[in-house]
């Protein structure tokens, strides 16, 4: 199977400024990928070569099989910016119109089933839009022509809960179709609700690229701990214990890898309360953000 | 009026085009009614203009101070002299800057290109489109002049208004043309109106003044308004070769725009 997306080797400069440095990634087609990292990291880098709006300074960009360049990849494409104007003057029907042309579309019925659920009125003029219902007007566009693609740069940062829940749907249903999803986010809870597999880039450099299951087995898990007397001198050699934090009786710490050592740990020191905060994957990424990941 | 990029364009400067229209109307109208009072003060002007610095004349564009005070004198030192040319090549260029740098300013750009249209073909109908709105306008004053001439009889006929009309039009696509080139190769559309603002300052000075210093006569042929004005064309009707110098730079400097575009980088909003 070819790959929807990939980059070899690619490396984009501004002048002397570091926009990526050597990336290389590929994404199987039908893959929800997201792609992580902090503001200024180099997703936006990335998904502007995807589209080729940049050129890599070097490095071959690869997407559906082709170059971005050719008109025919990109009618596969559909494409969110995370920063973007509208048309002021066109309403969202017209710019469907003009869009909608420009992509060789014979009907807009698809469009219009998306302005409905999204609760677009599409005969406003876009000057007249809110923030929220100019970010629709963004995915309605990038979705009306059902792309093979999705490119979408940090999508709901600027959707509400509901509309994100709609957003969402429709990413679904697109991917239940076959489309293939690549979408940035500095927001791990929507990575989490979506991606199968993450890549985390930071200071321009792909730190790395994981399904999320794997990511979440090495992701520490936090749990606290009552004691019937005072927490247990051993505790903090336990293996996978760490960052342990002594309150009385009570000890909170992190656990990396299995949890059967901790537990025995538990057993022999008579916990009599075993509290789980789960999952933090957020620490994870932080520590991947700092560029101290083990 | 949203089939392509070129319809589009046109679209977005309709409005602003109705101004521009009822401007060139309101000015012509303005001119026409005084020009009875120049004709009849004609003769007593005539014998101070002799004695003014030819420097001054020349830079109004006149170099027969007896000739000015006829209808086509009159038009051809102040109305196509300098008001014409110089609205024209404002607004061309301010066409030419905003043709692809308005996109990019606005944040619409990231979004048009997405879309299955190769950039040389964005840039090229985004060029069409500035070439039909400046035409469009120098028909407007085309009609403006012949109906004017219609009501007063200047006695002018209509392929010579015809023929100063295209000129301008050419003339400010030079301009128009430059600004898209320079907006192509990566300077800001600010940038790029106030380098080719300045160009044209400079190119109207070169012409108008060149004629009175030796040092300057070659480097006359260095600017358009050379081209647009050597062949007084409301005295002398059309001049083919004048208007192709025009035309021809104009479509070469919008094809290095092109060509620029389609290689560079295309900038955030």
């Amino acid at each position: 199977m070819t790959a929807a997306i990939a980059l070899r080797g690619v490396s984009k400069f501004y002048g002397k400024q570091r926009g990526v440095v050597d990336l290389d990634l590929e994404i199987v087609t039908g893959d929800v990928f997201g792609y992580l990292g902090p503001n200024g990291a180099g997703k936006t880098t990335t998904i502007r070569l995807l589209l080729d709006l940049i050129r890599p300074s070097g490095g071959a960009v690869e997407v559906l099989g082709g170059h971005p360049s050719d008109p025919a990849i990109r009618r596969r494409i559909g494409y969110l910016p995370g920063d973007f104007g509208l048309y002021e003057n066109l309403s969202t029907a017209e710019l469907v119109e003009y869009f909608g042309g420009l992509r060789g579309l014979d009907s807009f019925d698809y469009a219009w089933q998306l302005a409905e659920r999204l609760e677009l009125d599409t005969a406003r003029p876009m000057k007249d839009l809110s923030k929220g219902n100019r970010q629709k007007v963004g995915a309605l566009q990038a979705l009306m022509h059902q792309p093979d693609l999705l490119v979408l740069d940090e999508p709901t940062s600027a959707l509400d809960p509901l509309v994100q829940q709609t957003f969402y749907e429709l990413l679904a249903e697109a991917h239940d179709q076959g489309a293939t999803i690549f979408f940035s986010s500095h927001v791990l809870s929507e990575v989490e609700r979506v991606a199968d597999r993450v890549g985390i880039i930071r200071e321009g450099v792909l730190a790395e690229v994981e399904t999320l299951e794997a990511l979440r087995s090495r992701a520490v898990r936090r749990y606290e701990v009552t004691f019937a007397g005072p927490v247990p001198a051993g505790l903090g050699s336990t293996p996978g214990v760490r960052d342990l934090e002594v309150d009385g009786n009570v000890a909170t710490c992190g656990i990396v890898g299995p949890l059967g050592p901790f537990l025995s740990a538990l057993a022999t020191f008579e916990a009599v309360d075993l509290y789980g905060h789960g999952v933090d994957l957020e620490e994870l990424f932080l520590s991947f953000y700092q560029g101290d990941a083990s | 009026m949203l089939r392509n990029v070129f319809w589009k364009s046109l679209r977005d400067r309709r409005r602003a085009f109705l101004w521009w229209t009822a401007g060139m109307f309101g000015y012509i109208l303005l001119s026409a009614s005084v020009y009875p009072f120049v004709e009849e003060q004609g003769e007593q002007l005539a014998p101070l203009l002799e004695n003014m610095p030819k420097e001054m004349l020349a830079l109004f564009g006149v170099d027969n101070p007896n000739a000015i005070f006829t209808a086509a004198g009159y038009l051809n030192s102040r109305t196509f002299g300098w008001v014409v040319p110089v609205v024209f090549s404002l607004y061309a260029a301010a066409l030419g800057a905003r043709a692809l740098g308005g996109e990019e300013e606005s944040g619409t750009m990231d979004l048009l290109l997405a879309n299955p249209v190769t950039r040389r073909r964005l840039a090229g109908e985004k060029f069409i489109a500035v070439s039909v709105v400046v035409l469009g306008l120098s028909a407007v004053l085309l009609a403006s002049l012949l109906i004017w001439s219609a009501i007063f009889g200047l006695g002018i006929a209509a392929d010579f208004f015809a023929a100063a009309c295209l000129g301008a039009a050419l003339l400010g696509l030079v301009f128009g043309s430059l600004a898209l080139a320079l907006n192509g190769w990566g300077m800001s559309r600010g940038g790029a109106m106030g380098v080719v603002s300045g160009v044209a300052v400079g190119s109207f000075l070169l012409s108008s003044l060149g004629s009175l210093a030796d040092w300057l006569e070659v480097r006359r042929r260095l600017s358009p308004f050379f081209y647009y004005s050597a062949s007084k064309p409301l005295l002398a009707g059309f001049d083919a070769a004048n208007l192709a110098v025009l035309a021809v730079t104009a479509v070469a400097l919008a094809a290095i725009g092109v060509w620029g575009f389609t290689r560079r980088d295309v900038g955030v909003g």
